[in-house]
């Protein structure tokens, strides 16, 4: 089965084909990345209107590339949710419209079940079941996976989610949106010893996590600083940067480390935005292989948003019969434990 | 006759229109926020009761704006993936065109002046100035957007009639038109009307060649965001 994934939910537009015996066929994507900085986050309105713009060009490459036209194009996925919903409405339309007029199947994809089935599209994809840590600028999600739509929710943020505070602490280092790889980036010039930030809710039981107090720490510690212009000297920048990121990424390893051992399985999935961290990657690594688990995540560019994982999710769910109607369905806020549970 | 599919999602309405083999088919709703969920079964229904398939229609027709930014994105979503999929041109056509002709036809006999006017929000609207001979439009003044304070110095001919939800605060502009129709709405059947002879005169063009027309542009939309962030 051959299935066109479309994402639209935030400020990517992205469009792949996915095929169930050759595998990922093309995927192309437009970053608004340069459209929202100079805004230090996201215009609404701004990205429902280039999504529009770029959908077109992107479906015609895509096709292109992967061989395709609607002769061998089985179904259509689309991301009904969660996101913004001007900009879910986009990619919904369109993806609900073209699929009626190619008389193919269609269906909306839950945009954290295709971050989280990610790393299927790489050449040693983890088995079912396991742990999945969804981290991104709106979430910061523990859950155990049984199967492709059997979720539960093991903890999550009780305030920002992870990649938010990451953006939020690049704010007040002065550094551009997204603020996820430059705090990274400024953290490598960083000393470790030099600050210790708190490591927030690992001294309790439970699998929640939150982030709001680090982004206190983090502009008090500034504050602490200051120079003449207002902020500290770029190596004190820097030791901040680190303390931060150190802080951020021993939180979750900690918390995953715990899911493993409460679930008793040896599978940890991360995925979302901020799992492209190295540090994070390296860590999970270390700590986990101590316990005898392994870590998997996707590729670098499939750790942000992506028409890939839409297609790949999509054509899972198709396979096993999910058929949508005729609505366009645009979902802004939706638990993914309220997903339809597919049958085996 | 050719077979033309005309949609309108500009407004709290939905309506969706077929001209086929000198009938017109044409299904309406008014329920606010629904258009996303309807829009695709109204079009599926109107198809059905002519055995037509997407790939039969020889162009869509669509208000392309001014409006409401998320209803027409909706439409012009579903416009997109039905002529990109099918491979038919379209016919964009202003959403103020469309009231004016509305206007015109039913309360002018096809002759006179006509404002139409869109509440655009912020304290302006969406208006335009149309004239009609014969039921056949000009544009006096080309669709913008304006504080309706200003309206009067930038059009010196006043309309003999206003439509839209703009004149139900009739008292912001400092000049009456001859009538008032507050209440009209753009629909599919009068899109039809003015899409007809412009798919005739061979002026539908592919879809990938057409941009909604916003009015409010980014540029004046992003200086707001400035000041509000800072």
């Amino acid at each position: 089965m051959r299935v066109l994934g479309i994402e639209t939910s935030c400020d990517e537009t992205g469009v792949a084909v996915y095929d169930s015996d050759r595998g990922l066929l093309a995927h192309a994507l437009y970053s608004q990345m340069a459209v929202h900085s100079e805004y230090g986050g996201v215009v609404p309105e701004l990205a429902s209107r280039d999504h529009v713009r770029k959908i077109l060009p992107l479906l015609t490459r895509v096709l292109h590339e992967s061989g395709s036209s609607r002769q061998n194009i089985d179904g259509i996925a689309y991301t009904a949710g969660p996101g913004l919903v001007g900009a879910l409405m986009v990619g919904g339309a369109v993806g609900r419209s073209l699929a009626y007029a190619w008389q193919v199947p269609a269906v909306g994809i839950h945009h954290m079940e295709g971050h989280l089935l990610a790393p299927m599209l790489e050449d040693n994809p983890p088995a079912f079941p396991f742990v999945a840590l969804l981290v991104s600028g709106g979430h910061t999600q523990l859950v155990e996976v049984e199967t492709i739509g059997r979720y539960k929710i093991l903890g999550e943020s009780v305030d920002d989610a992870a990649g938010e505070a990451f953006d939020k602490a690049a704010k007040m280092l002065d550094l551009d949106y997204p603020g996820g790889p430059q705090v990274a980036m400024l953290a490598e010039r960083g000393d470790p010893s030099r600050f210790r930030f708190p490591r927030p809710m690992t001294d309790r039981p439970g699998l929640d996590f939150s982030f709001s107090g680090l982004k206190t720490f983090t502009l008090n510690t500034i504050a602490a600083h200051r120079g003449e212009d207002g902020l500290p000297d770029n190596q004190t920048m820097a030791d901040i940067a680190c303390a931060f990121q150190e802080a951020v990424v021993d939180t979750l390893v900690i918390k995953c480390r715990r899911a493993l051992e409460l679930t008793g399985l040896k599978t940890l999935v991360i995925a979302g935005g901020v799992s492209a961290n190295s540090l994070l990657r390296q860590r999970l690594e270390e700590k986990l292989a101590k316990i005898g688990a392994g870590v998997f995540y996707a590729r670098h560019e499939f750790c942000t948003d992506n028409g890939a994982m839409i297609a790949y999710a999509g054509c899972q769910r198709l396979l096993a019969g999910q058929r949508d109607d005729l609505a366009v369905r645009a979902i802004p806020r939706w638990p993914l434990t309220e997903l339809e549970t597919m049958e085996a | 006759m050719a077979a033309i599919l005309a949609l309108d999602t500009s407004t709290g309405s939905c309506s969706v229109a077929l001209a086929y083999e000198q009938r017109i088919f044409e299904e309406h709703i008014d329920l606010p926020r629904e258009h996303a969920r309807r829009l695709l079964p109204m079009i599926d229904k109107l198809l059905r009761q002519t055995g037509l398939n997407v790939d039969q229609l020889d162009a869509i027709a669509f208000t392309c704006g001014p409006g409401s930014f998320t209803g027409l994105r909706i439409g012009f979503g579903v416009v997109q993936g039905l002529a990109y999929g099918a491979g038919i041109p379209v016919i964009p056509v202003s959403t103020l065109e469309v009231m004016a002709h509305k206007g015109a036809r039913d309360h002018l006999g096809g002759n006179g002046r006509v404002m139409p006017a869109l509440d655009a929000r912020m304290g302006e609207w969406y208006w335009g100035l149309y004239e009609f001979r014969h039921g056949r439009a000009s544009t006096l003044i080309p669709d913008r957007v304006d504080e309706p304070a200003r309206i009067a110095g930038a059009s010196p001919r006043k309309p003999d009639l206003g439509v839209g939800s703009g004149w139900l605060a009739p008292d912001a502009v400092d000049f009456s038109p001859g009538r008032l129709v507050a209440d009209l709405e753009p629909d599919a059947m009068s899109l039809l009307d003015v899409a007809l002879p412009r798919f005739t005169a061979g002026q539908a063009r592919p879809v990938s060649d057409v941009e909604l027309a916003y009015l409010r542009s980014e540029v004046a939309w992003k200086k707001r965001e400035r000041v509000r962030r800072r």
